[in-house]
């Protein structure tokens, strides 16, 4: 637990037990029941936050045994790691005989600062976002992810797939950052971290689209095979048991 | 009416009345001149009063600690992770550049605007309970659940606003629930000013945010006859001269006059002013703030080539050193403008009809906000009351025929054997 949590937790238990203290006067029973009320919402609320953390506590290791593709790890700068609130994270670049290269990076999905929305941020960076596109990704009806194409000032393309991948299995691709448009698909995840105990992870798998090849046919192929891999092992590693894994 | 000024305020002794309490007493008549003391300056009396003000305050902390500590410790408990989101995550309240940095100084005001009420207070509530019995004194608890769920909810969607927004309602469902709906409506006005502290959406902000630097870029050049233009990372620059200055959101001036504008809207509430007056007097202090901050953005570009120490720490001037010179000025031009403006109400009719009108519609919103809110509630908590009360009876009656359908199958079992 972290310390702004348990800060919380403590005087949320300390409201608790004055607000209880204060209901066995029955002159006070009225302050004291909501008392305990405000404690137990501000107990509630720690316990929201520490279930935010927990949720960030899975990562499932990266694709090693796809034919035809050759990895290397590329860790995170640090300086990215603090501007996503300091989660776990892999990244990988894979590399196939023709030299072409995937990018690959998994984030653990804890607090929301975590979901740094690619629609949002790539664009400061000189990209703009020139098409996107929902589907499925292992067959029909199975994983939805979101495809996206960023072209960048100096006319170069950039095909990402983005999604987020419950321990269960399950997928969402829906923006989460601070604005108010986001609330639903945010309530969402929070009562999947909180209420239901979800563990999620963030992945962004992408690739440079070769300026001979405007259709981008292989660089869909490439991302493709990478993706489904990804997917069916995460899928498998999320139904395994961790050592890490609490009850609460 | 909303809330019952005019007849409650003839019972409480006015500010200048208290002033009087507080000033020497008179010489007497045998006295020298060596003996009688000088009359203390007002920033004195004001120092006295704030004083006693103070020490008073603390004695009545000092007596209800029990019920402060009561309430005070889960409701800061509730508060602490939004501050902690506001202050550390997002460092609005914690970066005096921050657009909304008066916010976390709002709590104060509405303990102090709530403080300044008290003895209103104590009559509206001597008048509760002159009317209503204990029973039925306090309001439904509706109130403080829905803001305890929204708090709870807020966690969920981590949104700051909607944490802030549900601490407000908690406040006054305890309010409510305590000390009844007219005590509430006599709070109404701390409360409004608590809802200063709901932190806008950050897109509002950050539109605000380019609104006060591309205008404050052509303010300053048009002023000095310079150009505004852009750097190659998109913020408005002023060219000087010579020199230029980036409008950077440390200096565009949004927090002086985001600052500026509570501590007028605290001044106003505080004085019980109108609507239009306040709305006036916000204006003023604003327009004021944001000439102080020009004239900081012209000294920053023009000490930038000659000493470039000093233009630095120009640019990162706090901004309470610009808001205070700017709310004194604000104080001294409303000293000097308020008999012409009085001398213009009474000339022109226009303006004493402009102030009236708005001051009905203000009291016509209110009251007829106030109102629907009330029903709702009321319904709202009559309603679930009911409900309460209809499920309960079902469980009981169902216990009773489970009870009864046992006895009766022990009695013909006992018959049987």
């Amino acid at each position: 637990m972290n310390a702004p949590e348990a800060a919380g937790l403590i005087l949320s238990i300390l409201g608790i037990v004055v607000s209880l203290y204060a209901m066995a006067n029955p002159k006070r029973r009225t302050i004291g029941s909501m008392a305990l009320a405000i404690a137990v919402a501000g107990l509630l609320g720690s316990f929201a936050t520490y279930r935010f953390s927990r949720a960030g506590r899975w990562l499932p290791p990266a694709p090693d045994d796809m034919a035809q593709w050759e990895a290397k790890d590329s860790p995170f700068q640090d300086y990215v790691l603090a501007m996503l609130g300091g989660p776990q994270a892999r990244g990988r670049e894979y590399r196939n005989p023709f030299g072409e290269v995937v990018y690959w990076s998994v984030v653990t999905a804890g607090p929301f600062e975590n979901y740094h929305d690619p629609t949002v941020c790539i664009p400061d960076n000189g990209f703009a976002l020139t098409a996107k596109r929902e589907f499925s990704l292992d067959g029909p009806g199975s994983a939805r992810v979101r495809a996206m194409i960023f072209k960048h000032t100096s006319g170069a393309r950039m095909l990402m797939y983005y999604w987020t991948q419950n321990r269960d299995g399950s997928t969402a691709t829906e923006a989460r950052m601070g604005n108010y448009r986001d609330i639903p698909a945010r309530f969402q995840t929070g009562y999947g971290a909180v209420v239901e105990g979800k563990q999620t992870v963030i992945v962004r798998i992408y690739t440079v689209i070769p300026p001979d090849e405007p259709d981008g046919a292989v660089a869909q192929y490439n991302l493709n095979e990478v993706s489904r891999a990804t997917y069916r092992l995460l899928k498998a590693d999320g139904r395994k048991p961790h050592p890490e894994d609490t009850w609460l | 009416m909303i809330t019952p000024r005019r007849h409650f305020s003839e019972d409480v002794p006015s500010a200048t009345d208290t002033a009087i309490a507080f000033s020497p007493a008179p010489p007497r008549s045998g006295a020298s001149a060596a003996d009688v003391e000088a009359p203390a300056r007002p920033i004195v009396v004001a120092l006295r009063h704030a004083a006693s003000g103070m020490r008073e305050f603390l004695g009545f902390l000092w007596t209800n600690s029990a019920w402060v500590l009561l309430l005070g410790i889960p409701y800061l408990a509730a508060w602490w992770l939004p501050f902690y989101w506001c202050f550390r995550e997002d460092r609005w309240w914690a970066r005096w550049e921050s657009a909304i940095i008066y916010q976390p100084f709002v709590p104060l005001g509405v303990a102090a605007l709530a403080w300044a009420d008290r003895k209103r207070l104590s009559v509206v509530w001597e008048e509760t309970k002159y009317r209503y019995s204990e029973r039925r004194r306090g309001g439904t608890v509706l109130l403080l659940v829905l803001g305890c769920a929204l708090l709870f909810g807020a966690h969920l969607v981590h949104v700051a606003a909607i944490a802030v927004a549900a601490l407000i309602l908690i406040a006054a469902g305890v309010v409510l629930r305590q000390y009844g709906g007219l005590v509430l409506r006599a709070l109404s006005l701390p409360l409004l000013f608590f809802l200063t502290m709901l932190p806008p959406p950050s897109s509002l902000v950050s539109i605000a945010e380019k609104f006060f630097q591309t205008g404050g870029a052509r303010a300053v050049a048009s002023l000095m006859r310079g150009a505004a233009t852009v750097n190659d990372k998109g913020v408005p620059r002023a060219v000087i001269g010579g020199s230029q200055v980036d409008i950077t959101p440390a200096i565009n001036g949004l927090n002086v006059v985001l600052l500026l504008a509570a501590v007028l809207l605290f001044v106003g509430m505080l004085r019980r002013m109108r609507a239009l007056p306040t709305a006036l007097l916000m204006t003023m202090g604003a327009f004021l703030g944001l000439l102080l901050n020009f004239a900081r953005v012209i000294a920053v570009a023009l000490t930038a080539g000659r000493s470039p120490a000093l233009s630095e720490f120009l640019h990162g001037l706090n901004p309470l050193l610009i808001v205070l010179p700017a709310l004194l000025l604000t104080f001294a031009a409303e000293r000097r403008l308020q008999p012409a403006v009085e001398w213009a109400g009474k000339r022109f009719g226009g303006v004493r009809r402009l102030t009236t009108r708005t001051d009905r519609v203000t009291q016509h919103l209110a009251d007829s906000a106030g109102r629907t809110v009330g029903k709702r509630i009321l319904k709202a908590g009559s309603a679930s009351t009911t409900f309460t009360e209809r499920l309960l009876r079902g469980a009981e009656r169902s216990i009773r025929r489970r009870r009864r359908q046992r006895h009766d199958a022990s009695g013909s079992g006992g018959s049987g054997r």
